[in-house]
């Protein structure tokens, strides 16, 4: 990756300096959407607001995308956009809000997804699995991707935490692996590692399971 | 290591940017040719893009009001007013990838747990969930405080469209609506944001109190009828029916309670055991196991939460082969009281009898299907198949 190149910043960023941009008065100046986080994470309600209508159909989206037909996606947005707020105070402005919220929300979806794939071992709730909403269990009625899909999802919720959010991240949201190191605050070969070990878990399930040997034709 | 465990994970990265050479997209394709893994890595990606794509477009349904406030600020420098209200770039997937921007004063970091409490409360109402009826009521009252009316900001504020109407003073419990409200309490998780050269500091983890647990304690089940139905099972469509004009679950009888309370006293431990057991044979891809394990529990335990809930498992192994026995399955699920998986049995039914050429029988369950869960995801499926169903 050539360092001159658009993503120099990103790496002077993680090295410690930090690119600063001023208005012709030579005053630093961020970003509309910064601004808003920072007047946000001061206690500014209405901010907060705003903040919160802006990024919550993208946290939604990366929800449900992570979470499908689980019953807790309601409440799983309610707790990134909860996870956020919070998270404001600590927020570098490394990315944009809504980049950040995307990966806030990647994050909380992928540990609901594990507590809900540890509860349903435990308790005596059916998998998520057994009957998902909208990929019937018919033929005609399950399309490839509803099966692509559901087997991220369930790769999600089986793999250690730090591999499933560089996975959720790369493959739920198209991040380049620059993006994720910039964001996680982890290496870029820390990422390429991790994501590494998730797409060989990745292979193993679909060897493993004869019900994903079509995804290989439909792929 | 083999050179299929290498995966070029540079160039995934510029064909989603759409900056492949000829030259790398030649060794991608290659690539892929041979890997399954990047073959369904890359199309899960459009298929999740389109997921983010349509859900980041479409405003959240329980947002409080419809206001649209456009924020002009000033720069204490007497810099160009500039809006506020463009933070998605556009929109779609691309709108949520990081690019980078100036840092933030590291004044931020001085918030105290309290405040964060509190915006997070604000978060709370704003989405009028479920979840704000856990708030305890002194946060609530400062809550309400917090929505009161401002004093004019020095920094111009300019309003367009109604304010969020939410109450200054009476502080109601919002009613819970996502009917998939009864799961275990859900933690939130700690997120930090990465530091360089500084100490991090994270977020404080709050345990949101959104979901009450639902009363049984540990031992969560999906159907809500630990108790046993005594009523005499009906039939399944009228007792569906029956259930969504009235949700209460029926009582039990004295004698019913006995042998359930016996039976979950004396077996509990095995029953769990052996529905997780049915449920790995079954994700094994061991139908004809699983099918004996779940017939096996449902007659040895048939009044036991996990033997309700493995009828609709059941139920979906045996369509494919066995329909007559997959509506079996299903209506002996319907008929013994209300359950979480209504639904899923409700169109499991109407699946059964589809493939039992069925079609009056078919057409009754959709329709009974669509009126007691109208938001259904298999509402499309239902809507088509009753209008191939109509009478011509």
């Amino acid at each position: 990756m050539n360092a001159n190149g658009p993503l120099s910043t990103n790496l002077a960023v993680h090295q410690g300096a930090r690119p600063v941009e001023t208005d012709l008065q030579g005053e630093r100046c961020l970003s509309p959407g910064l601004e808003l986080a920072r007047a946000a994470a001061e206690g500014d309600v209405q901010a907060t607001a705003k903040l919160l209508r802006a990024v919550g159909p993208t946290v939604a989206g990366v929800v449900r995308a992570i979470l499908g037909s689980h019953p807790d996606v309601d409440d799983v947005v309610q707790q990134s956009l909860i996870a956020l707020v919070q998270a404001l105070p600590s927020f570098r402005g490394e990315c944009e809000p809504a980049g950040y919220a995307g990966r806030i929300a990647a994050r909380t979806a992928v540990a609901a997804r594990k507590r809900s794939r540890v509860q349903a071992a435990r308790t005596t709730a059916v998998d998520d699995e057994a009957f998902p909403p909208g990929s019937s269990p018919t033929p005609e009625g399950a399309t490839a991707g509803a099966r692509r899909m559901e087997l991220i999802r369930e790769l999600l919720g089986q793999i250690p935490e730090e591999q499933a959010e560089c996975l959720a991240l790369r493959v739920v949201l198209g991040w380049t692996l620059e993006e994720v190191a910039e964001t996680t605050g982890v290496p870029v070969n820390t990422v390429r590692s991790r994501v590494r070990l998730a797409k060989e878990a990745l292979r193993r399930r679909i060897e493993a399971d004869p019900r994903f040997a079509e995804l290989e034709e439909s792929a | 290591m083999m050179a299929l465990d290498l995966h070029p994970e540079d160039l995934l990265d510029k064909e989603e940017e759409g900056s492949l050479t000829a030259q790398e997209a030649g060794h991608l394709a290659a690539h892929v040719a041979q890997c399954v893994t990047c073959r369904v890595e890359r199309a899960a990606r459009a298929d999740f893009r389109k997921i983010v794509t349509a859900a980041a477009r479409a405003p959240l349904p329980s947002l409080a009001g419809d206001a649209d406030i456009s924020v002009t600020s000033k720069k204490t420098a007497g810099g160009p007013i500039s809006r506020v209200d463009d933070l998605s770039e556009g929109g779609g997937r691309r709108s949520v990838r990081p690019s980078v921007r100036p840092s933030m004063s590291t004044s931020l970091r001085r918030r105290s747990t309290t405040t964060a409490v509190l915006l997070a409360a604000a978060a709370l109402f704003l989405l009028a969930g479920g979840a704000a009826a856990a708030l305890s009521k002194g946060v609530r009252a400062r809550v309400a405080a917090l929505f009161a009316p401002m004093p004019s900001a020095p920094t111009e504020v300019v309003h367009t469209g109604a304010s969020p109407a939410l109450p200054p003073a009476t502080v109601g419990v919002p009613t819970v609506s996502s009917p998939t409200v009864g799961s275990a309490t859900v933690d939130a998780p700690t997120v930090s944001s990465p530091t360089v050269g500084s100490p991090s500091i994270d977020a404080t983890t709050v345990a949101a109190p959104m979901v009450a647990a639902p009363a049984g304690g540990a031992r969560t089940v999906a159907s809500s009828n630990v108790g046993l139905p005594t009523r005499e099972p009906r039939g399944p469509a009228e007792a569906a029916v029956a259930r969504a004009k009235d949700p209460a679950p029926p009582a039990a009888s004295a004698s019913t309670e006995e042998n359930t309370s016996e039976a979950q006293a004396e077996t509990a431990p095995s029953i769990a055991m052996r529905f997780a057991a049915a449920n790995e044979a079954r994700k094994r891809g061991d139908r004809v196991g699983a099918v004996a394990l779940y017939r096996s529990l449902q007659n040895d335990a048939p009044a036991a939460p996990e033997a309700q809930v493995s009828r609709v498992s059941l139920g979906r192994l045996l369509l494919e082969d066995d329909p007559t026995g997959a509506l079996g399955a299903f209506d002996d699920y319907l008929a013994r009281g209300s359950g979480r998986l209504d639904e899923e049995a409700l169109a499991g039914r109407a699946l059964a009898l589809q493939k039992l050429g069925r079609s009056g029988d078919e057409a009754r369950a959709w329709s009974t299907l669509l009126a007691t869960h109208p938001d259904t995801p298999h509402r499309d499926r239902a809507r088509a198949r009753l209008e191939v169903l109509a009478p011509r």
